[in-house]
């Protein structure tokens, strides 16, 4: 049985090798996610982030493979340690426990219910409180700089994030590909802290990046295919501006959903359905869009265009978008 | 055969003649002669009356592209290069000096193109500007009742002159 897994806290060449071995000879074992209901967690804990979400995982039902050069002995239950350097083999030898300790888990405790206790996951699957994540901080200070006028920081653990709304723009004293590891972390008023301030010049590498951007990031990796709690999926929504796919990350469809959402008002199960995509790709469209500031909600009275598709060209644009696709 | 047409077009230096060269299957007919006026402290030579290259889908279906001189002057031949086109993928360069006035210039020049066909703008040359000043580019837009892909692209880049393209045809087609 092939198991959902999401790769957390690692090297970006860490990162490139495994989930190269689980597309290539790991594909009978493992099938890589980003979806909050991944069964697996892949964990490099020879670093703090990865310590820090192995301590809130371990109540979690998810499976835990830790990856370290120096494996404890106190370990929870269902957490998997393998000792650095590793081989594919010792991956898939640990698909094979975890494949076997759920076997008989399910023998024993069929009575049992199990919900999705993954810790990003906040009340209903479908569903997540923007407020307890770092979309939710980054709106606070982004607000907070607008209506005081200066540079605000948002500090978690060591990252750091200054915004200046004035001139668009964030500035990030760590790699944009962290942003991963930080949007899984729940976050309050005492893990996130938010003060008027600016970075110092003393830190070596900065990052900067537009504000609207920094927004769509951060709103992508916390929805994961959710919606934030005061979000519907029957209200209607419109496009006001495309989101700079370029530069910015893709979520899936994203291309058919932008075109789709800036011809007219349109409900997320609507695009959903006229698209035939999956809703998860909606959703997660619609958070980081509304979050950078490209899309509203729409009046219920508001017209809604019926799509209308040039037939007669089809052929051709299938042609040209293979073509397209090939030459990546 | 079917045949179907591309236009490029926008500001010059913006990269329309760079675009084409990366998307054509053949090597780019290209019209230029020597800057002779402010063009010149862009650029040594200018497109004057159109670059020409080809995607060849099959041995039945051909997509032309066509690039059309920068400058205004030329103008004539934009209303010309346009007729039957497809769309219109517009290029507009960061680094000139009034970014947004480019854009809506070019926006009322084809004005009557545009409201029937689609439209993509790619913002270039970023990486000599200070920066893409968004506001003010979606304003312009807005202010023109135009609702269109804006992508920052780099000309020479097959992903992002790929990714102009592939929102052209989706712009018609959502669900192609």
């Amino acid at each position: 049985m092939t198991l959902s897994v999401q790769l957390l806290a690692m090297s970006q060449s860490s990162l490139r090798n495994i989930s190269g071995f689980i597309k290539t000879k790991g594909k009978n074992h493992f099938v890589l996610s980003d979806a909050p209901s991944a069964k697996v967690i892949i964990l490099d804990i020879d670093n703090t982030e990865g310590k820090l979400l192995l301590s809130k995982l371990q109540d979690s039902q998810v499976h835990i493979i830790t990856l370290s050069l120096f494996p404890k002995s106190n370990t929870h239950d269902s957490t998997i340690q393998i000792k650095k350097p590793f081989t594919g083999n010792d991956l898939l030898q640990a698909a094979n426990t975890i494949n076997n300790a759920k076997k008989s888990n399910a023998i024993r405790d069929t009575n049992t219910q199990s919900g999705n206790t993954h810790p990003s996951n906040l009340g209903d699957s479908d569903t997540y409180d923007p407020s307890h994540t770092l979309q939710g901080m980054l709106r606070k200070a982004i607000q907070l700089s607008d209506t005081e006028g200066t540079p605000v920081l948002l500090e978690v653990m060591q990252y750091r994030i200054e915004i200046n709304f004035a001139q668009k723009q964030a500035t990030l004293n760590f790699l944009p590909k962290r942003l991963r590891t930080l949007c899984y972390f729940p976050l309050n008023n005492r893990t996130c802290v938010i003060k008027k301030g600016a970075l110092h010049s003393s830190f070596d590498e900065y990052h900067n990046m537009p504000i609207a951007e920094l927004s769509w990031n951060t709103a992508l990796l916390c929805s994961r295919g959710r919606l934030p709690i005061n979000i519907s999926e029957s209200a209607l929504y419109k496009l006001k501006a495309w989101p700079n796919l370029t530069r910015w990350s893709v979520p899936d469809n994203a291309l058919k959903i932008s075109s789709l959402w800036s011809k007219s008002s349109s409900s997320i199960t609507a695009i959903s359905q006229q698209l035939a995509i999956p809703i998860t790709n909606v959703r997660s469209f619609i958070t980081a869009a509304l979050d950078s500031n490209l899309a509203a909600i729409c009046d219920v009275t508001s017209e809604i265009v019926p799509l209308e598709t040039k037939k007669n060209n089809s052929a051709l644009f299938k042609k040209l978008l293979n073509r397209l696709k090939r030459a990546q | 055969m079917q045949q179907y047409k591309l236009i490029f077009s926008g500001s010059v230096g913006a990269g329309k003649s760079t675009a084409i060269k990366v998307l054509s299957d053949i090597d780019v007919v290209a019209t230029e002669a020597r800057a002779t006026d402010k063009v010149k402290e862009k650029k040594e030579s200018t497109t004057v009356a159109m670059d020409y290259g080809r995607i060849n889908l099959d041995p039945e279906t051909v997509v032309h592209l066509y690039g059309t001189p920068g400058q205004e002057r030329f103008n004539f031949m934009w209303e010309i290069l346009t007729q039957g086109a497809l769309g219109l993928v517009l290029l507009i360069d960061c680094s000139a000096p009034s970014v947004s006035d480019d854009l809506a210039s070019y926006l009322d020049a084809f004005q009557d193109f545009i409201t029937h066909n689609p439209l993509v703008i790619g913002l270039s040359r970023s990486d000599l500007s200070n920066g893409i000043d968004w506001e003010s580019i979606h304003t312009v837009l807005s202010n023109k009742g135009v609702v269109a892909p804006v992508f920052e692209v780099d000309a020479r880049d097959k992903k992002d002159i790929n990714m102009l393209v592939e929102a052209l045809i989706l712009s018609i087609d959502p669900t192609a």
